[in-house]
């Protein structure tokens, strides 16, 4: 039985030029239909069951990481990138197979010639899941600090930089989002912001309430020892609660 | 280069113990020299004196005339026991570490220390003095008078005292504070200089290198043509880079032709799923800006708005002259924002830069449309 493979690239020249060297080493391999994308790849996989994949790492819809996570037939996966250090480190750490590009011929002869080992043995595809569960949580740009929030402020959409934040406020489900220029609206839960935002700079002070200490000019107790912090713009003042109290006791 | 790999300590708090509280400090010109214990010495000599001479005055005034040298010498004798035994006193209660824990302990303590060393100075100074100049304040003990003077003269020590310590003390605060927002401001130009090393070194985007080369050699015998089209812009591109980091400021007109010759190299990459239109007003060609600062903003378009699309987009870069500003568009019908989203440093980066370079003249505003996908304005004084 001759054996299948698919290619999964959103560049169409080097999915077509990847197709033509593959087939020029591996006259008898039968190649599916160029998948432009990572649905439509998972889509052929499913349906197809090629005995190889060769995927693209950064494709619109899904990713190859991504799709090679939802693989559920027997495919052996050949993953295919420009460049990605921490991808390429992981690979070579954890055996997993890969390609770099542009694709040379000697490169693609090595790999073609264990790919036909590993079917004529009828070795199943090994399941990556662990490796690419790692990968998943330390791709970059998953790093630092929240620095944008994307607010709403009636039919306007906006990204407001989290250091023009004087103070998150929280609203049912929705949070406040207070700046010099105004009020707009976040989608999302104060409980569920809290935590992305850097614990130096923004103090809880309420429940609802979680303030930028950066524009925090200065802090009064009243009469009954309650604890207010007053803002830098001169008109904003917010009450402290008592459970979070503690820290200001030092001012 | 070494300046801004150097941390900044985190505290600039100075230790309240290294503060110097002699109240001769209460006197402007005694603060600038540096504190030692032996100019403390000093000062306390002085300082004594003056009382001395303070006491000994009010005395003649009370006493309706002018005692003899011998008075005066008296006074100033008794002045400097008292003094002298208060300064040891209290070189004492912080040797034995006592200061430190009065001061931890509260209002009420450290009241009661700051006022007690005080008072067992003035008795055991003029105790000494008795014994010395035998005064015959033998029995001065359980004479009212003598303790009234006593009293008085020890309260009016601590409050002096207090008074030089609250001073210094809020000054010490203050100083902290300033020091603190020194600290940040230069925390910020620090990050903004950084961004600005970044943004000028980070040319090439690997990512961008590797898969044009990738496409070039897939086209070389398909297609040589094209081939030969990519390789030229790409190579367009890259000079235009180069160049760039070695400026100090590049016109509008070069950083649209950067742009231009980035997105030709993408169009052959992308096929359909790219479009875009490039519209500078002919007056801004030769507007001048710094270089790198616009790039980074279309390929995060590119990046995050176009490339994970299935069916692709558009970008259009536009730059025209509002008001007294210059207005630069990019928009893309990409994918747009989710409400958080970790990274954006190509976006922070600018804002920083922006704000160095033009402090609050220049202003970013990032939206989305409504179709979705992203609309980048910036503005920049003329």
């Amino acid at each position: 039985m001759k054996a299948r493979a698919l290619i999964a690239d959103d560049e169409l020249h080097l999915a077509e030029h990847l197709k033509a060297r593959l087939q020029h080493l591996w006259s008898d391999l039968e190649i599916l239909p160029i998948a432009g994308n990572g649905l439509e790849a998972l889509r052929a996989i499913d349906a197809e069951a090629p005995d190889v994949a060769f995927l693209d790492i950064r494709m619109p819809g899904l990713t190859g990481l991504e799709l090679a996570r939802r693989i559920e037939t027997d495919t052996h996966v050949v993953f295919v990138t420009a460049f990605d250090q921490y991808a390429v480190e992981a690979f070579d750490r954890d055996a997993v197979v890969y390609l770099l590009k542009p694709v040379t011929d000697e490169r693609l002869a090595k790999c073609v010639e264990r790919l036909e080992r590993k079917l004529s043995a009828a070795e199943r595809a090994p399941a990556l899941d662990d490796v690419l569960a790692k990968l998943a949580r330390a791709l970059p740009g998953a790093g630092g600090r929240l620095r944008w929030v994307r607010a709403l402020k009636g039919d306007i959409v906006q990204q407001i930089a989290v250091d023009d934040v004087l103070y998150f406020q929280a609203s049912d489900k929705y949070t406040c989002v207070i700046t010099r220029e105004g009020e707009s609206l976040i989608r999302l839960a104060l409980s569920e912001l809290a935590p992305q935002l850097d614990a130096e700079v923004f103090w809880q002070i309420h429940r609802g309430t979680v303030v930028n200490m950066n524009e925090v000019g200065s802090t009064r107790r009243d009469l009954g020892g309650r604890v207010f912090v007053r803002l830098k713009d001169g008109k904003t003042e917010l009450p402290v609660s008592r459970a979070y109290a503690q820290r200001f006791k030092q001012m | 280069m070494d300046r801004l790999s150097q941390p900044i300590p985190a505290t600039l708090t100075p230790d309240p113990r290294d503060v110097s509280f002699h109240p001769l400090e209460l006197i402007k010109f005694f603060r600038q020299f540096p504190c030692t214990p032996w100019r403390d010495l000093l000062y306390t000599l002085i300082w004594n004196c003056m009382l001395g001479t303070g006491f000994y005055l009010i005395g003649a005034m009370f006493g309706g005339s002018i005692g003899s040298p011998r008075i005066f010498g008296i006074y100033l004798a008794i002045s400097n026991f008292i003094g002298f035994s208060i300064h040891f006193l209290f070189m004492l209660g912080d040797r034995m570490r006592l200061e430190p824990w009065a001061r931890r302990r509260g209002a009420i303590v450290r009241t009661l220390y700051f006022s007690g060393i005080p008072t067992l100075g003035v008795i055991i100074g003029f105790t000494i003095s008795s014994e010395f100049f035998d005064l015959g304040f033998g029995n001065w003990l359980r004479s009212p008078a003598w303790i009234l003077s006593v009293a008085s003269t020890s309260v009016l020590i601590s409050l002096i005292l207090s008074a030089v310590i609250v001073s210094r003390e809020r000054e010490t605060r203050v100083q902290a504070e300033l020091a603190q927002q020194r600290l940040r401001a230069e925390r910020t130009e620090r990050e903004a200089a950084l961004a600005n090393l970044r943004a000028l070194q980070a040319q090439i985007e690997p990512h961008f290198l590797f898969n044009t080369l990738a496409n070039v050699t897939s086209l070389v015998d398909a297609d040589p043509a094209m081939a030969k089209h990519m390789l030229e812009s790409f190579i367009r591109f890259l000079r235009a880079s180069l160049a760039a980091t070695r400026m100090e400021s590049t016109t509008l007109g070069a950083e649209a032709e950067l742009i231009a010759s980035y997105l030709d190299v993408l169009k052959v990459r992308m096929g359909e799923r790219l479009r875009y239109s490039i519209d500078v007003a002919p007056e801004l060609e030769t507007f001048a800006l710094a270089p790198m600062l616009l790039q980074p903003v279309i390929e995060n378009a590119i990046r995050h708005g176009i490339e994970p699309k299935v069916e692709g987009g558009e970008i259009s870069f536009m730059a025209r002259v509002e008001d007294s500003r210059v207005l630069i568009e990019i928009d893309d019908t990409g994918v747009g924002f989710a409400p958080i989203t970790r990274g954006g440093v190509g976006l922070t980066n600018l804002r920083d830069r922006l704000k160095l370079i033009y402090g609050a003249g220049a202003s970013l505003t990032v939206r989305e449309d409504s179709a979705s996908g992203a609309h980048v304005a910036i503005r920049i004084p003329r």
